[in-house]
């Protein structure tokens, strides 16, 4: 609460203006990608993304996750 | 179906793959993808992973907002999964299986091994899950593809 306080003063908003804000750019979000597709939504990444390696994509992701569920036992 | 998440970054991120075939055909809901909050909050982290965002710079806040959405959409949503599996090997693999249990899932798509040889491990693990799960299929996205591709329109 207090982030978002001091986010919406940054912003030269009033809180409730900005929280409705947020809250009107998440519901367009999700019309959009209501409306679009895997490919759509992913185009400019699969473009740029070049030749991808399931042994690399393999290798990210055990670092993720691994930082991930050793960031949610500290949380416990 | 239960997508690990190394399947689900490899299939929206890559032009051509059997893990991106299978992603894209969830778009008909041929396939569903079952979902929980903590699968969601995993796929969330690693997708915006700083090595992952590194690596693919277009995959910014946004889109992966966009892409959950869109996998929410067409997915099944168990908010709270009461199965419990124990996983010794891995126990963070414990959550697909505990979906899969929870949704009555036909498949598990993964690129891990471990999960992969449950289906015909004699350890402990291998046991009770396939009395379980006797139903559950677990496949690479390419064994998968070759066994389902044709019916979403792959050649």
């Amino acid at each position: 609460m207090s982030e978002l306080v001091a986010k919406a003063k940054r912003l030269g908003m009033e809180p409730g203006d900005y929280a409705l804000h947020l809250i009107e750019d998440g519901l367009a979000l999700q019309r959009e990608a209501e409306r679009s597709t895997f490919a759509q939504i992913m185009q400019p990444v699969r473009e740029a993304a070049g030749e991808v390696d399931d042994a690399e994509i393999i290798k990210l992701v055990e670092t993720a996750r691994t930082e991930h569920h050793a960031g949610r036992r500290k949380k416990r | 179906m239960v997508l690990d998440t190394n399947v689900l970054l490899a299939g929206l991120v890559s032009q051509s793959s059997a893990s991106q075939k299978a992603v894209d055909s969830l778009q008909a809901r041929k396939a569903i993808p079952l979902l929980s909050p903590p699968l969601l909050a995993e796929y969330r982290a690693v997708l915006r992973h700083p090595a992952i965002v590194a690596r693919f710079p277009n995959l910014t806040a946004r889109r992966v907002e966009m892409a959950l959405h869109r996998l929410r959409y067409v997915g099944d949503e168990y908010r709270t999964v009461r199965a419990r599996f124990e996983l010794e090997r891995d126990p963070r693999d414990a959550m697909f299986v505990e979906l899969a249990i929870e949704g009555d899932a036909t498949h598990i798509v993964s690129m891990d091994p471990d999960l992969l040889s449950l289906s015909t491990a004699r350890t402990d693990a291998g046991k009770r899950f396939r009395q379980r799960l006797p139903r559950l299929t677990v496949q690479t996205p390419q064994a998968f593809i070759e066994e389902w591709g044709r019916a979403f329109g792959y050649r």
